[in-house]
């Protein structure tokens, strides 16, 4: 810790620190259940190598539930507005050049959301915090990133799992999509990756994540840095993509990667004929008379 | 509701400072240490220490090393301890160089040996009780933030005073315990890191298990390591044995981080067989006793979504992330830090 950021550290402590311990009630609280699924929106990427497939219209896709086909109630492209949930890890293996490229790459990602765009933002390191909420307004979120320090352990686990639960009650005419970024595995969550990838097939969010992995590092208690196979399954699962980042001074250009990914996607919506209401469905998207690549949820949990 | 204050360090008073202007660091410091012994109100005590680093009080902690008055090196250790634990929560690294000062001055109470002769036996217990607690507190601490290898060095100094300390080596059982967490072979792709990470989780929890059971023979009323050992033996799949660790340590358990830790484990092992109605009353629990734990927070927020009960979920996950950070929050998360140890420091200042 330099001198300037001791100094802040103790001017927080000296100023703030009230630790308790305390026991309170809290108040006992009744289930409540959200309405069956009625229109199922798949969101799709449909990409010919590294290029985004445009064009496509719903007589292009066949998609299946529980192995019943669909009839599509529409099909739209780049025209949804985005509800973007940003995660971003600020553990303390992010200090200094690596957290400045972070901030700088994710100042640029918010500077080209479009106005009818939704950003929130999340940090975690070892707490969780949600920084700013859901906004249209982009002046928050630019100095909540400008604020940004980062020290501590990772609770990534935690972190995921507690953004999908903030995913908007009525996503409306948006596309709630979730970035996460890290550059660890899990130090010090409660809930384990098999937790969280349930969570994320019930969630309906999409998932994309950017990893940053350098092969010269070797993280915390001697455990060697590789990409992590949970960030993989969880993109897989949540519909999205991966990328790699093997510098931050990579993240601008991949953060750009990843919105220009997302608005390159396509929306399809139907609603669920010929199957039974509640539980998992397996969802299958595949082309008819065009080609292309297809990344889409591999399936919903209706309840 | 019940309400433990640990520690409480107000604002840096610019006026306190500018009074002071010709005032050396060892002046202002033993001020304070000597404001901490007559109060007891470490918030007040060092105030005038917001401009001085761990850095600047070297000559001040050297100055009192050299004095060697036994109350003076206590208050001082005693003050150490609390800045560190103020501290640790806004910086891992920041705590640190307060507990490794706070060592020494808590290490020079005990007279060196070839003088012990000359000390009362009981003299000598408390001097032994008074180091060996605030190590583990320190340490304690340490576990809190996931500074595990900082907290065992802590706990290498209190052994030796202690070797068959029920607390110290319950703490070293947490730190294997927390090292063998970080390893989840299901991250691993290639099967040589998935053995690699199974089998050192495995050698890390056989050492986590030692300790609690080394613990255990020291004191087998010690709540805490029953706890523990509960715990480990339910991430070894022994869910009997596990249950009743975990039933035996939450029976004699009387203070509430115990009592938080038997019902998160006990949840998690709930969950694990399926009983999801057990593991939500296990957690609720957990969560009645501490109500900012992020990983009580999240495991009521997990079942809640299993039980079909979303809106809930969310409700108290978007509760939790939107609230004010709690300048304590890491006290309680994992459950890991020593209030009770704290508590008897101060008690003890006092007398």
């Amino acid at each position: 810790m330099d001198a300037k950021a001791g100094a802040q550290v103790r001017r927080g402590a000296i100023a703030a620190l009230v630790a308790a311990m305390s026991l309170t009630v809290i108040h006992a609280r009744q289930p409540t259940f959200r309405a069956s699924v009625d229109v199922v929106r798949v969101d799709v990427s449909v990409m010919n190598g590294l290029t985004p497939v445009a064009g496509l219209k719903p007589q292009n896709f066949v998609v299946t539930d529980n192995g019943v086909p669909q009839t599509l109630d529409s099909v739209s492209l780049d025209t949804v507005p985005l509800n973007l949930m940003m995660v971003l890890d600020t553990s303390g293996s992010l200090a200094g050049e690596r957290l400045a490229n972070l901030i700088d790459a994710m100042n640029g990602l918010v500077k080209s959301l479009r106005p009818e765009d939704t950003a929130a933002l999340m940090t975690f390191s070892e707490p969780i915090r949600l920084a700013v909420k859901g906004t249209k307004d982009r002046m928050p979120l630019i100095a909540a990133l400008t604020g940004l320090t980062a020290d501590g352990s990772t609770s990534v686990n935690d972190a995921i799992f507690l953004a999908l639960q903030l995913r908007p009650v009525d996503a409306g005419e948006s596309r709630p999509v979730l970035l996460l970024f890290s550059d660890g595995r899990d130090t010090s969550s409660w809930l384990r990756s098999e937790h969280v990838i349930e969570a994320t097939k019930r969630s309906g969010m999409l998932v994309h994540v950017v990893e940053l992995v350098a092969d010269e590092w070797m993280g915390t208690r001697g455990v060697e840095i590789r990409p992590s196979a949970f960030l993989g399954t969880l993109a897989d699962t949540g519909g999205g993509r991966r990328w790699f980042a093997k510098s931050s001074r990579d993240l601008r250009e991949l953060f750009g990667k990843a919105l220009n990914e997302l608005r390159a996607r396509y929306l399809l919506t139907y609603s669920p004929a010929g199957v039974s209401r509640e539980g998992w469905h397996d969802v299958k998207v595949t082309l008819t008379n065009a080609r292309g690549d297809v990344t889409a949820r591999p399936g919903y949990f209706a309840q | 509701m019940m309400a433990i204050r640990t520690a409480a360090i107000v604002a840096v008073s610019v006026s306190t400072l500018l009074a002071q202007p010709d005032r050396s660091a060892t002046e202002i410091y033993r001020a304070a240490v000597a404001e901490y012994l007559k109060s007891g109100d470490a918030a007040r005590a060092a105030r005038p220490l917001a401009a001085l680093g761990p850095e600047q009080l070297e000559p001040a902690v050297k100055a009192i090393l050299s004095r060697a008055d036994p109350r003076e090196l206590e208050g001082a250790a005693d003050l150490h301890l609390e800045i560190g634990i103020a501290v640790a929560g806004l910086s891992v690294s920041g705590g640190a160089a307060y507990f490794d000062q706070g060592s020494r001055l808590v290490n020079a109470i005990m007279p060196p040996p070839a003088i012990r002769k000359g000390v009362s036996a009981l003299r000598l217990e408390q001097m032994t009780l008074i180091s060996s607690t605030w190590h583990r507190v320190a340490a304690s601490t340490l576990l809190s933030i996931n500074d595990v290898a900082r907290a065992r060095s802590l706990m290498q100094r209190a052994l030796p005073l202690v070797p068959k300390s029920a607390e110290i080596l319950t703490l070293l059982g947490t730190a294997s315990e927390i090292d063998a967490g970080v390893l989840d072979p299901d991250n691993w792709d290639s099967v040589t890191g998935k053995t690699h990470a199974g089998f050192e989780r495995a050698r890390r929890l056989l050492a986590a298990e030692q300790s609690y059971k080394a613990a255990l023979e020291s004191d087998p009323t010690y709540p805490l390591a029953l706890i523990r050992l509960g715990r480990v033996q339910f991430l070894h799949d022994n869910i009997k044995a596990a249950r009743e660790s975990l039933e035996r340590g939450a029976a004699l358990a009387r203070e509430p981080r115990h009592q938080f830790l038997a019902a998160m484990f006990m949840g998690a092992l709930q969950e694990s067989q399926n009983d999801l109605a057990g593991a939500n009353h296990s957690y609720e629990r957990a969560l009645y006793i501490a109500p900012q734990s992020q990983h009580a927070v999240a495991a009521v927020v997990f079942v809640d979504l299993m039980l079909g009960w979303i809106n809930r979920a969310e409700e108290v996950g978007r509760a939790y992330t939107s609230a004010k950070l709690d300048d304590a929050w890491w006290l309680h998360k994992t459950g890991a830090f020593d209030v009770e140890g704290l508590l008897w420091l101060r008690q003890h200042l006092r007398q």
